[in-house]
């Protein structure tokens, strides 16, 4: 056989093609489609203006009926991603709980705690807060919150990005994650969908990127104003709980 | 039956529009050899998920350029690769993932059965022939992997590697040659 043929026959040690087509269309910011020549009829333009008067006109009659038009990108972490047109205002940050040790937090939440092997143990450790009665966050240093959360006791909680929010889709461990940068976006919790500002949330620490996984029964959600390579760094060296 | 798939320059013609499911289609059907085109130039799995993703972005934006009468993967390809090379950073990626490929069929072989001695022998094989390309100079192996193990036309390496077509025709015959000469066989 040729050494042609030979090389030819090794191209199924490939790794396997991720399926990057809807993440791709989720983070396009759409475009206004070129404007047909129609349109640059003198006679046709005060028509038009009359027409998009009374639509708003009606529109503004009505109440809204939601905030923006969904896209969905992806589930993880206990959260739906979602790429909106219009990002909910939320005035608050995320509310983590009240303070504990890890002994107490573990014995609270009925779960074993799993600490980043990068960050080693945590500064602090709140339970509870916005995020459901068995969420335990660990605090690293002013500038890492990772939080983590049994599956089955995810919230359902939904983050809303909006056409100017930047998205990551990473690799944790052989799972999809989300990488969200900071700019246009909120935590919209239970209960809110719809456009109500009550329950939507900023992200606790200011100015972080999230990072949203799953692994081994439950989902985690690490806030960091640290760099993308260092936020996928932290949430690979997560062990199984 | 099923439907009928619509023409590619149909669906780029939609996406210059701005129709971004028409873009999600011509994304789906590239993607496989963008994420492969990416993997040889990368290094990696991760990084080459990274670049195709920023890749089918940057030609989204760039649409608009795109010269209708073009074929439009190698163009996308060039955007793709572009993107992949920038993330070719640390020594240890540089060694592609050939060499991977190559310790996991090392691996597969020494669990066979010795009754499948044809199996054993193949992989062993295999594993010769991609541990030999893994050691190759980067341009080399880059080569070699593009031509032949992702049977790339020699117009698409040539935008993929950002080269001539007649560049790409002199690296196949040099790579090939060292190839050769790796695994001790006469040219």
């Amino acid at each position: 056989m040729s050494l042609e043929r030979e090389l030819r026959e090794l191209g199924d040690a490939w790794p396997p093609t991720p399926d990057v087509a809807a993440t791709v269309a989720g983070r396009i910011v759409p475009r206004s489609p070129r404007q047909p020549r129609l349109l640059g009829q003198p006679w046709l333009r005060p028509a038009l203006v009359a027409v998009l008067v009374l639509l708003l006109a009606a529109a503004a009659a009505v109440p809204p009926v939601r905030a923006g038009i969904e896209r969905l990108l992806g589930v993880a972490g206990g959260e739906r991603i979602e790429r909106v047109d219009r990002v909910p205002r939320a005035a608050r940050r995320l509310d983590l709980g009240s303070p504990a040790t890890l002994a107490e937090a573990s014995r609270r939440t009925d779960a074993e705690i799993a600490l980043p092997g990068r960050l080693g143990a945590p500064d602090g450790v709140r339970v509870g807060g916005d995020l459901g009665s068995r969420a335990v966050s660990l605090l690293f240093g002013g500038d890492t919150v990772l939080s983590q959360i049994p599956a089955a006791s995810t919230i359902g909680a939904v983050k809303q990005i909006g056409s100017q929010g930047r998205l990551r889709v990473v690799t944790i461990r052989g799972r999809t994650g989300f990488w969200i940068a900071p700019g246009e976006r909120a935590l919209v919790l239970p209960g809110a969908i719809g456009g109500a500002t009550a329950t939507t949330r900023r992200t606790a620490l200011p100015g972080a990127s999230v990072l949203l996984w799953d692994r081994g029964g439950a989902a985690y959600r690490l806030e960091t104003r640290r760099p993308f390579a260092e936020a996928v760094a932290i949430a690979r060296s997560v062990p199984a709980r | 039956m099923g439907e009928e798939p619509e023409p590619e320059q149909q669906l780029i013609d939609r996406a210059r529009g701005g129709d971004v499911r028409a873009y999600e289609d011509l994304v789906r059907r590239h993607q496989h050899t963008a994420f492969r085109t990416a993997c040889v130039l990368a290094g990696s799995a991760h990084d080459a998920e990274e670049a195709v993703q920023d890749g089918f972005l940057k030609a989204w934006d760039a649409l608009g350029r795109f010269r209708r009468d073009a074929p439009f993967r190698p163009w996308l390809l060039a955007i793709v690769a572009n993107e992949a090379k920038s993330r070719r950073r640390a020594a240890s990626r540089r060694r592609g993932w050939t060499a991977r490929a190559a310790e996991e069929v090392v691996v597969t072989g020494a669990g066979t059965a010795a009754s499948a001695e044809v199996t054993v022998l193949a992989g062993e094989r295999r594993a010769q022939l991609l541990g030999a390309v893994a050691r190759l100079p980067q341009r080399d192996r880059e080569a070699i992997e593009l031509r032949y193990l992702l049977d790339l036309s020699e117009a698409e390496m040539a935008a993929a590697l950002g080269c001539r077509r007649g560049t790409v025709k002199s690296r196949l015959s040099r790579a090939l040659e060292r190839l050769r000469a790796e695994i001790g066989e006469a040219p």
